[in-house]
């Protein structure tokens, strides 16, 4: 199994091979697990969503057409999910505003330093965590996942201009989050 | 060029490359502006430490995905036996119906619509009758 190609390997998935399932899970579980990271933070839903991502590709094995890599295609029903996941989010949220406050004001980082701000992974995190789902993605999958514009601009289905003006927006809301963290 | 026109620029710096004419204008102002150099390391910065950012999540492990295929293909085939006895019996309930209809046609020897109602054989006057008795 591990010998296979991508293409033989969803070949093999299409006919029902479980242990061809297993090997791409494994090939690919890192990649997910580090986009549904980044989008989501550390929380309980996180591992769930990762399950739903694979069992989504299973599903529409049948329509995977190979125009993608198989890591693309991951990367946009990941991604995809997270935003309805952040959506979700934020509609309960709103039911619960008094907690939501609350939340936010318990998980505020301290910090030493401005300067050190930018380069500390906690606070980055942090910040990357109050970024709008929109600009969040873009982030995640330029800057975090290392894809190029163009190819963001493909998994987001958007144009490329489009990409290159929210990742200018995303990372100078970013930055001023980051600033306003470390006078916090 | 204006603060917010040479931070923008700056940013963009980082993604799309500049035309040689803003490239310049940027390298000069960022020889001139100390509070440009800073958002340029800070930016720098930012970017390295997204890079390097640890793993938030533990991978998900295959086993519980294809436990979770498990369950989902469990679910569909319930739904699907849910389906066709919801099939089955709107199928049957529609025969018996039709069959019931059947009959009551059949025994009031006509096809008419009035027969369900058992007078489709009076004639106009019997009907009356019946209906002003009624």
């Amino acid at each position: 199994m591990k010998n296979l190609d991508e293409s033989e390997l969803v070949g093999l998935i299409r006919s029902g091979d479980e242990r061809a399932f297993a090997e791409l899970v494994a090939r690919h579980r890192e990649a997910v697990a580090r986009i549904i990271g980044s989008m989501l933070g550390n929380v309980p839903e996180a591992d769930d969503i990762g399950q739903e991502v694979f069992v989504r590709f299973w599903r529409s094995v049948e329509n995977y057409r190979h125009e993608a890599e198989v890591r693309t295609y991951l990367t946009r029903i990941a991604i995809n999910l997270s935003i309805n996941e952040l959506n979700r989010r934020k509609r309960k949220l709103s039911y619960l505003i008094p907690f939501a406050l609350n939340q936010q004001e318990s998980e505020q980082v301290k910090l030493d330093s401005h300067e050190k701000a930018f380069s500390d992974a906690e606070v980055v995190s942090a910040a990357l965590q109050r970024l709008d789902p929109v600009h969040r993605s873009v982030i995640v999958l330029r800057l975090v996942e290392g894809y190029s514009t163009k190819e963001t601009a493909d998994i987001l289905g958007v144009p490329l201009g489009t990409v290159l003006s929210r990742l200018a927006r995303a990372q100078e809301k970013l930055r001023n989050i980051i600033e306003k963290l470390s006078k916090s | 060029m204006k603060n917010t026109e040479l931070k923008e620029l700056l940013i963009k710096s980082f993604d799309s490359e500049l035309s040689g004419h803003e490239q310049a204008i940027l390298d000069q102002a960022l020889n001139e502006h100390p509070e440009l150099r800073q958002m340029n390391n800070e930016l720098a910065q930012m970017r390295y430490t997204l890079m390097h950012l640890p793993q938030a999540m533990k991978p998900v492990s295959e086993t519980a995905v294809l436990s979770r295929i498990e369950r989902f293909k469990i679910s569909e085939t319930e739904q699907r036996r849910f389906v066709i006895k919801l099939y089955n019996f709107s199928m049957t309930a529609a025969a018996a119906i039709l069959l019931l209809a059947f009959i009551l046609f059949w025994k009031e020897h006509s096809f008419n619509l009035d027969s369900l109602f058992g007078y489709a054989g009076l004639s106009q006057e019997e009907m009356s009758n019946l209906f002003a008795n009624y």
